[in-house]
């Protein structure tokens, strides 16, 4: 695994967003959760290293990379001032840069039953060894909240897991869905307010807006298994497809045959037409291509592993079976790196746009269910006064 | 019989003992709705066992473990009952003795295979085991072993076992005298690690029957790879006889609450006419 290298010419934007970095990570690094076990991973942020197979080097599609130029070129303007020719709009152009290089909030959201990978997942996409030992994890029991930040080429990308505690049947259906539309409503509301604030005076403004601090949940993974697709989760995954983009995923592909998985995913697709359930689509303009050795893309097939073993010259995520090991990264057995492209690479901005237009709708929705509150209340009072009246 | 959650391949593993090829041609089996009977024959140097597996619809969510339980007793309680007339006829006449005891003829279910799964063992396989041990012997099975590692195993086994000892729950635990000495790959034999799979694939020399993967294809009668063949030949070879034996025992069990439940339904019978007549000779 290689570290990422931070060149020196670098360093100069770096020490500009400083101030930046100490006021975010202050209070998103908050911690939901009472088990002492889980400690060490909820609350620390990890830098994320390039994967070691060269197909997952994509270059990200955003920033230009004439940093080394621009500095030299802004450091002249300011020795000339305003009598070299062209000077402002390279001024601007510098302004531009900066602005962009605003840190990216990428905030992911993982559920589904309970036992099917969703901590192990998280840890993987986190490159975290083995969190506590165990063979079998415990179960989560509470919402936590898991952060990792990816540094390259002056982009900041802040992912934050949310790890769900899965769906177990003694419990009812209802009351798990209202726990994770919950949170994500509560997410709403606390960006929402801090828009609010935001316009209540120009200083904050001026603060506020600088940060860009957004953490509402832009995508949910939704994990599901099993020979057959039950109804509980399209049931889920119909409520949930309203306050979020839903990516499904297909949990554990290591117990399913190629034959199967294809027949698995064909069934997905033919019940979310049948209901139609709203999941989240690209629409990209990349000549994005990589298709699945197994089918339609949606739904991604993935097995969460965070054990490591030698096969010759490579060290491998994988599962060591006794008729041989499966290959977590390798796109002959799973999905996971066409996710892990795709998602970092050409959904993260259409995700969040998207978000927004969600959050819109529950703005929307509130601001409803306030008037119609309101109009009962009025009419309540109508009648009691007639009624007094009378 | 074989019960168990819903999706765990009790079907197929029926297929695979009874060496029925791919079914119905599909790969993904659609789920089993009723109870249904399959039979099987051994002939072998003048021997026959006749083999009939009882294959249960698997319990969903959707509905209550109650009524799945009451389905299952239902049916064992039934093949007792029909047992139970069948004897009593037998002992009506010399005539009929003569004839139905040369039958010999036995439909009580007499061992029990109980499937279940998962990263974690489920309250709801407990609560079904504690109730079905008292009716019928039941052998432990974990089902899709293709999906968890040597280490997963025997962690799950060791896990099962500590719950059964927490709740006390009564498998069958084999008293022979043979040196069956055969050790599983992944720890305490029960629960019996299965693989499922009636797909054949040609690897070599040998026809195997499987199920592949892109990094390898799972042998279900290696023994590395699975208890199958260890569960085979234990109940062919040595737990026959005895789960027949244990069976009396049960049944016994059954009739004797039968006879209780019955006299205490006449006593409260009694107790209400008395009372009735006492209030009315008031």
């Amino acid at each position: 695994m290689q570290d990422f290298k931070r060149t020196k010419l670098e360093t100069s934007y770096n020490s500009q967003r400083t101030e930046d970095f100490s006021i975010i990570n202050g209070p998103t690094g908050t911690i939901k959760q009472s088990d002492h076990k889980f400690d060490e991973q909820a609350s620390e942020t990890s830098e994320y290293q390039e994967n070691k197979s060269s197909s997952l080097k994509q270059p990200l599609p955003i920033i230009q990379q004439d940093i080394e130029k621009s500095e030299y070129e802004s450091q002249i303007v300011e020795s000339l001032g305003d009598s070299y020719p062209g000077s402002e709009i390279q001024a601007l152009i510098e302004q531009k840069k900066q602005r962009d290089h605003k840190p990216i909030y990428l905030n992911i959201m993982v559920v589904g039953q309970s036992g099917l990978g969703k901590s192990t997942f998280i840890d993987v996409i986190l490159k975290k060894k083995f969190g506590t030992g165990q063979i079998l994890r415990d179960s989560t029991l509470q919402i936590q909240e898991i952060q990792g930040q990816i540094t390259a080429n002056d982009l900041t990308l802040n992912i934050k897991f949310i790890d769900t505690p899965g769906f177990r049947h003694q419990y009812s259906l209802r009351s798990w869905l209202k726990l994770l539309c919950g949170h994500i409503r509560s997410q709403f509301n606390s960006y929402q307010q801090r828009q609010n604030q935001q316009y209540e005076s120009k200083e904050k403004f001026q603060q506020l807006s600088q940060q860009d601090l957004d953490e509402r949940v832009h995508v949910c993974f939704y994990f599901f298994s099993g020979p057959r697709i039950q109804t509980e989760d399209l049931q889920a995954l119909k409520k949930i497809s309203g306050l979020v983009n839903v990516i499904p995923i297909l949990a554990k592909g290591d117990s399913y045959t190629k034959n199967e998985i294809i027949q698995l995913k064909q069934q997905f697709n033919d019940l979310i037409n049948d209901y139609h359930i709203d999941l989240f689509k690209c629409q990209c303009n990349n000549n994005f291509n990589e298709k699945s050795q197994f089918g339609p893309t949606p739904p991604y097939v993935i097995i969460s592993s965070v054990e490591q073993f030698q096969v010759g010259n490579h060290l491998i995520y994988g599962r060591k079976f006794p008729w041989g090991i499966c290959d977590i990264f390798n796109p002959q057995h799973s999905d996971l790196a066409i996710l892990h492209k795709s998602l970092i690479g050409h959904y993260c901005l259409e995700l969040i746009r998207l978000t927004d237009f969600l959050y819109n709708n529950y703005v929307q929705k509130e601001k409803q269910k306030l008037k119609m509150k309101q109009q009962n209340k009025t009419w309540l009072a109508y009648l009691i006064s007639y009624l007094l009246n009378l | 019989m074989v019960v168990g959650q819903s999706g765990l391949g009790k079907s197929t593993f029926i297929d695979v003992l009874l060496k029925k090829k791919l079914g119905n041609g599909q790969i993904i089996r659609d789920s089993t709705l009723q109870i249904q009977e399959i039979q099987g024959i051994i002939n072998q140097n003048d021997l026959t066992l006749n083999i009939k597996f009882i294959d249960t619809p698997g319990f969903k969510h959707q509905y209550s473990l109650r009524s799945w339980l009451k389905l299952l007793c239902g049916y064992i309680k039934n093949q007792f009952k029909s047992y139970q007339q069948r004897q009593n006829q037998q002992y009506e006449s010399k005539e009929k003795f003569q004839q139905l005891s040369q039958q010999e003829f036995d439909e009580r279910v007499h061992v029990c295979f109980y499937f279940f799964s998962g990263p974690r063992i489920q309250t709801e396989d407990l609560q079904a085991l504690k109730k079905i041990s008292g009716l019928v012997n039941v052998i432990p099975i974990l089902a899709k072993g293709d999906s968890y590692t040597k280490n997963e195993i025997i962690q799950l086994k060791q896990q099962f076992n500590d719950m059964i000892n927490h709740y006390h729950i009564d498998l069958f635990k084999c008293q022979c005298n043979n040196n069956f000495q055969e050790k599983s790959q992944f720890g305490p034999t029960l629960p019996y690690v299965i693989i499922s799979s009636v797909e054949q694939f040609q690897v070599g020399n040998l026809l195997i029957y499987g199920r592949k993967f892109p990094w390898g294809i799972c042998d279900i009668f290696n023994p590395q790879h699975s208890d199958l063949i260890i569960l085979y030949k234990s109940l062919i070879g040595h737990y026959c006889l005895e789960l027949i034996k244990l069976t009396d025992f049960l049944y016994n069990n059954y009739v004797q609450k039968e006879k209780q439940k019955l006299k205490l339904k006449q006593q409260s019978e009694y107790w209400l006419v008395n009372l009735i007549s006492y209030l009315f000779n008031r």
